[in-house]
């Protein structure tokens, strides 16, 4: 598919021992249909660290994430993002505090379809000084990081102002990913990051997610394909009915004990 | 697919659009036994056979830009507006209230504040439903065309009580009107012979404010996402209730602007029946114009066209003038099947199989 062998980065690197950068306590959460999706959840990640959330989809991966960005209330306990709690924040105080956000729907969330890829880019900063002076837009400027972004993203297009819903998968995922990623955030959130893309794809994100990690940003994984979770973790933590059911490091974790998790099923012994 | 036969695709389908419309209409014309090509030909060919009649085209086809203009923003934000002729009829009665109680300001100072009553006026008028859509997710179909009722009855209340003119009382005659405005706030006419006036001006200028507004700002910008985008907006950590209610603010501004521009430019008191429909013909100019200034300008001329040459289809081949709203409607729906089928890129990708496999036939014969 893609003319060339691919190996998939791994991460390597040694566990972190730095202050929580995100930290969830007693965190409950309603789903769509007001039923509990995320019932008293528990959770921290390190700066520098990937904890890897598997799951079988379903289990409250969505509204966890959506309530971390301030899409969703948090009924119950609190969010705290280097040390300020920003449970039932409006997500633009989430954004300026610092936190990068990789949607689980990437046609309707993640981009504006109809947007050009370059207008895309900005959705998150059109007010910022940097595209806009006096409440006008750069346009000059906003081209110039377009174009970088393009090259740097390996997005193939045939220039910037394509509509970014004409992109393919990878593609829009790539672009997202080049918006998050040069915002410079403190933290990032990434749902599902490569479900649905060809390796090529998925290789160049997950390499991404690795760099960032490797100049000390916490990353909480939210993902379904174990293979992704276990190359990509530090730790792993299995969410199960809107609960963390079990946390373990990389190097004892292998896709046994986490599908097992991933059923409900706390001790191994009993199987 | 090439770029030159994305064009052609386009243009084909447009052409397709039109003469469907028209078909449309011949077969209604032909159904109520009017005479088919006369009556095409007088209603887009005879309003311009002189300058006078241009003008009358032209003086329609200010209000319908100004509306239309406001309507495209509040679309572009994903709020339909269906009020604009309430909203009209609030910036009619503030603008003719501002200047009634200033008569004595010179007209620097006097236009400039009758323009932004009327503003005002409108944009109150359309902040009750961008705040009910905000806060309560009241639809706006429902309240804007509901406050429509509501802004005619008020209209007609204030020209029958309030601002009824003294001198209709005193010669009892009661004609539901209010007093004449004063010099100061008229526009000046400028053409001579034509009733074209300087609001033209404030139109194009007002067009290209849009389009600044739209395309330049990063408040335009947000609007736009908000429309196009709902969950991307509120991801990408912009307030959409925010957004539609000051889009339905600035929708009801023009619309309100219009009614002032109107009644200091054509009428220059407020009588019964200038909204006329303007604030409907404004929604359809609007999709016509491809919610656009560039589109909506020559979309309203058309549309002025359309309305004059209703007045004259009448007169010279004996077809109601109301004829002309079936064939608005018709458009609409031609317009609305028209994108639906630009924006399916199957169809055209289907086309383009299809075209592809008849140029490779001819290139073997």
């Amino acid at each position: 598919m893609t003319g060339r062998e691919i190996h998939l980065p791994r991460n390597d690197a040694p566990e972190c021992e730095g202050k929580a950068a995100l930290e969830i306590r007693g965190l409950k959460v309603k789903s769509d249909r007001s039923f509990p999706a995320v019932d008293g959840l528990d959770l921290s990640v390190c700066a520098g660290e990937i904890v890897g959330l598997a799951g079988v989809s379903g289990n409250g991966q969505r509204e966890l994430a959506e309530a971390i960005n301030g899409l969703r209330k948090a009924e119950e306990g609190e969010i705290l993002f280097f040390g300020r709690d920003i449970a039932n924040r409006s997500p633009r105080d989430v954004i300026d505090a610092g936190m990068g956000y990789i949607p689980e729907e990437r046609n309707t969330e993640g981009i504006v379809p109809s947007f050009s890829i370059k207008e895309n880019f900005i959705l998150k900063d059109a007010d910022s000084t940097r595209f806009s002076a006096r409440s006008f837009l750069k346009l000059k400027e906003i081209d110039r990081n377009a174009e970088r972004l393009r090259t740097e993203f390996d997005i193939r297009s045939a220039d910037t102002g394509v509509a970014a819903g004409s992109l393919s998968g990878g593609n829009i995922q790539k672009v997202i990913l080049a918006r998050e990623i040069s915002r410079s955030p403190r933290f990032l959130v990434a749902v599902y990051p490569t479900r649905g893309l060809d390796m090529g794809a998925a290789e160049f994100i997950h390499s991404r997610l690795l760099e960032k990690r490797m100049e000390g940003i916490g990353i909480l994984l939210i993902s379904e394909e174990l293979e992704e979770i276990l190359d990509l973790s530090d730790r792993i933590a299995v969410i199960f009915k809107g609960r963390i059911i079990g946390t373990l490091d990389r190097r004892s974790a292998d896709s046994r004990k986490i599908g097992l998790l991933m059923a409900g099923v706390h001790n191994d012994g009993a199987v | 697919m090439t770029e030159q036969f994305k064009f052609l695709y386009r243009a084909a389908i447009i052409f397709l659009a039109a003469a469907a419309a028209m078909l449309l209409g011949a077969l209604i014309l032909w159904a109520i036994g009017a005479d088919v090509t006369k009556t095409y030909s007088v209603i887009i060919l005879e309003p311009l056979k002189n300058r006078i009649q241009v003008g009358e085209v032209i003086i329609r086809a200010i209000p319908l830009t100004v509306i239309a203009l406001g309507i495209s923003v509040a679309y572009r934000s994903g709020i339909i507006n269906i009020g604009a002729e309430g909203q009209m009829a609030m910036g009619i009665l503030a603008a003719t209230a501002a200047t009634l109680a200033f008569p004595g300001l010179p007209k620097a100072v006097l236009l400039p504040l009758a323009m932004t009553a009327g503003a005002l006026g409108g944009a109150a008028w359309g902040f009750i439903p961008g705040l009910l859509k905000a806060k309560f997710h009241v639809s706006e179909l429902l309240s804007t065309v509901m406050l429509n009722y509501i802004a005619a009855q008020f209209y007609t209340f204030c020209l029958r009580g309030p601002m009824l003119d003294p001198a209709e009382i005193t010669m009892g005659s009661g004609t539901p009107q209010s007093m004449r405005l004063t010099r100061a706030v008229w526009l000046d006419r400028l053409i001579p012979g034509t009733r074209i006036h300087t609001g033209v001006y404030i139109a194009l200028a007002l067009a290209f404010i849009i389009w600044l507004l739209l395309w330049r700002t990063s408040l335009g910008y947000r609007m736009r996402a908000a429309g196009a985008g709902e969950r991307a907006a509120r991801y990408g950590g912009i307030s959409v209730a925010g957004r539609i209610a000051a889009a339905m603010m600035i929708s009801g501004a023009f619309a309100g602007l219009a009614g002032a521009v109107e009644v200091a430019g054509m009428h220059r008191r407020a009588i019964e029946g200038i909204t006329g429909g303007y604030g409907f013909s404004g929604i359809v100019v609007a999709l016509f114009g491809g919610l656009h200034p560039a589109g909506i300008i020559p979309a309203s001329f058309f549309f002025g066209l359309l309305i004059v040459g209703a007045d004259m289809t009448q007169r010279m081949a004996g077809v109601p003038a109301n004829m002309v709203l079936v064939l608005q409607g018709i458009i609409i729906l031609v317009i609305v099947a028209t994108r639906m089928v630009l924006a399916n890129p199957y169809f055209a990708d289907r086309a383009w199989q299809r075209y592809r496999s008849l140029t490779g036939r001819d290139r073997e014969a």
